[in-house]
């Protein structure tokens, strides 16, 4: 399989006035091409900074690693390149749209640099071109909408807004972080279907950050589960929910709320999310784990096929010859 | 429209508080115009103040004060002779305007470049250097660094005249910089605070994230909520360079009205004191007005018009 992104041994680290915190570490990620891969994970777990970090758009003290996108390592790019692949070959769609867009312009003026910075148009063209481009994401009225400021258009238009401006330029990757947790329920579905229709229509690769395995399992073709500044499970969508593999996933599953449950049969995982304010001895999640074992607390397991399209990284599967 | 002229309506009450309280204070210090005059016996004196129509009781004299104003008559100064107080303030109002006018300007242009350079480069040697230099000017009033200044330029390195009015455009350095120099030293601090703020946004990481060039982000997604606090504060400093201005046209001797005031008090001249007061309010008043339409203008969540129709 082709990937769009491949990450190998990505850290990321942050200073902060408790000192150094690694927010992702040592971390290797394959994003398949032409597909959705739901990332999932606490919050804290380095979902959004993985991905923040590799186009250069983290506070991050220190990035380091390879990240292969489209034949280029990102990690070597200067401020200007990743500058030029940002907003044309990848784009985004943030968790809440109203902070996203600048609330001191008005809509269409952002859309439109959008346009102008990477592609060479003319203004009538771009207009043109963004008139367009919001009927596709279903907006009525575009001329009317692009003379609109932020605060005068519901969270549901700012986020179909938003991508709108993710697409306009076709990217080869999309990242949508949280793309719908600002949102009311009604409005997620519509967004959720309109990042499924521009993956159909375009079938452009997407990377999908979330908390909501419900959003994982009807989206995303792939899903990978972040523990503590690394994967800990990757596995192909049609047998993850029915082959948890990693402690971890099936805590994160057990703990998701069902209709005919009563508050009893709640399912918290225990304990919290280690501090990565130090380097962390064996597997991360061992503090928390039902499974746990001897192995676990002095060595560190790798990622591993424990079936096919399945990978984890955890001790109770056989660490073969690594 | 009609915001604005609801505006210059309310300032009319205002105007009559400030005129009152003027009035009332400046009666109310011991002396009189004509004090100064010496030996002027009683009965000249008598007859002086007769023809000023001191004689009438104060809420007479009071009114009929208000009275002029209404009609646009400011009175006479009673100590330059041949004078109205309306001559006087348009004979200097355009030199105090035109220094006013340009140390604004100057402490607008320095104060946003300046802030602005001193957020992106925050924490570096210019960002330092920069707001070490904000400390120190804004702890030292005008009246400080303008004899500061004219020693160094004047006296030192005779680059720039000591004072004067009217012969060369060199006249105009030392007392707009030595204006400028506290609000320059404001404002820097001022946008740097806004930008770095606004800096953290996320609409700032999502232009980012859009590929935007820097200079974009800057000066086109940054600077106009950064302008916000700067436009707000824009009124209080039009004030302070007015009240500045006083001291500055005292010591570079310039023409302007500054001088009327601190003549006008000295010599008890009652209508040039109010006619300065009534002056510099209503400038106040207008430049309050003009710095709220122009941060509605500035911000499109702050609507005057449709909030004032209800």
């Amino acid at each position: 399989m082709e990937s769009i992104l491949n990450i190998q041994d990505l850290n990321v680290h942050f200073r902060t006035t408790n000192g150094q915190i690694q927010a992702v570490r040592r971390l290797n990620l394959f994003i398949p091409k032409n597909k959705i891969t739901g990332v999932v994970g606490e919050s804290g777990s380095g979902k959004t900074q993985t991905f923040l970090s590799l186009f250069g758009l983290s506070q991050a003290s220190q990035v380091s690693g390879k990240a292969e996108f489209n034949g280029v390592d990102l990690l070597s790019l200067s401020k200007s390149e990743l500058n030029k692949i940002r907003g044309r070959d990848i784009s985004f769609v943030f968790q809440d749209p109203m902070s996203a867009l600048n609330p001191y312009m008005n809509v269409g003026a952002q859309i439109l640099e959008t346009i102008l910075a990477h592609q060479s148009l003319s203004k009538p063209q771009a207009v043109h071109l963004a008139e367009e481009l919001l009927l596709s994401v279903k907006m009525n009225d575009p001329r009317a909408v692009m003379k609109k400021y932020p605060h005068q258009l519901s969270g549901g238009q700012q986020q179909r807004i938003i991508v709108a401006m993710a697409i306009v330029n076709e990217p080869k990757l999309i990242i949508a972080d949280e793309p719908t947790t600002a949102l009311d329920v009604s409005i997620q579905a519509e967004i959720l279907e309109l990042i499924q229709d521009i993956h159909k229509s375009h079938s452009t690769s997407i990377v999908l950050i979330t908390h909501d395995l419900g959003v994982v399992a009807q989206l995303c073709d792939y899903v990978t589960v972040m523990y503590a500044g690394q994967i800990v499970e990757q596995s192909i969508t049609s047998q993850f929910f029915s082959n948890l593999k990693h402690p971890y996933s099936q805590a994160l599953m057990a703990s998701v709320p069902k209709f005919d449950m009563n508050q009893d049969d709640l399912f918290p995982i225990p304990g919290q999310p280690p501090v990565l304010d130090h380097e962390i001895k064996g597997c991360p999640f061992a503090p928390r784990c039902p499974h746990v074992m001897a192995v676990c607390t002095v060595k560190e397991p790798s990622m591993i096929s424990v079936a096919p399209n399945i990978m984890a990284a955890c001790h109770l599967y056989p660490q073969g010859a690594s | 429209m009609t915001y604005a002229f609801k505006r210059l309506i309310g300032a009319v009450p205002l105007l009559l508080i400030i005129i009152t309280l003027a009035f009332i204070l400046m009666r109310s210090v011991p002396g009189g115009p004509f004090d100064q005059d010496r030996n002027v016996p009683p009965e000249i004196e008598a007859n002086l103040k007769a023809a000023y129509h001191l004689d009438k009781p104060l809420y007479v004299q009071y009114l009929n004060y208000l009275g002029g104003v209404i009609r646009g008559d400011l009175g006479p100064s009673f100590k330059y002779h041949d004078y109205s107080v309306s001559q006087l303030i348009k004979k200097g109002a355009p030199v105090s305007l035109r220094i006013g006018g340009l140390a604004v300007l100057v402490a607008l242009i320095l104060g946003i470049s300046l802030g602005a350079m001193a957020a992106i480069y925050k924490s570096r040697l210019f960002d330092n250097i920069v707001m070490g230099m904000t400390m120190l000017f804004l702890a030292m009033p005008s009246f400080v660094i303008a004899p500061a200044l004219s020693l160094l330029f004047a006296v030192v390195l005779k680059w720039l005249p000591v004072g004067g009015w009217g012969d060369t455009p060199k006249q105009y350095f030392l007392p707009i910089i030595s204006l400028a120099i506290p609000q320059i030293a404001y404002i820097t601090r001022l946008v740097r605070g806004a930008m770095l703020e606004v800096l953290q946004s996320r609409y700032i990481l999502f232009a980012k994230a859009r590929g935007l060039k820097a200079a974009r982000i800057i000066w086109v997604h940054a600077i106009r909520p950064t302008m916000l606090p700067v436009v707000s504060y824009l009124g209080p400093a039009t004030a302070s360079i007015l009240s500045g201005s006083i001291v500055i046209e005292q010591i570079f001797s310039i023409p302007g009205i500054g001088r009327y005031f601190i003549q006008g008090g000295l010599n008890r001249d009652y209508t040039l004191v109010l006619g300065m007061v009534i002056f510099f309010g209503v400038l106040i008043i207008l430049s309050n007005l003009l710095m709220d339409l122009i941060y509605s203008g500035l911000n499109p969540r702050v609507d005057y018009e449709r909030r004032g129709g209800g």
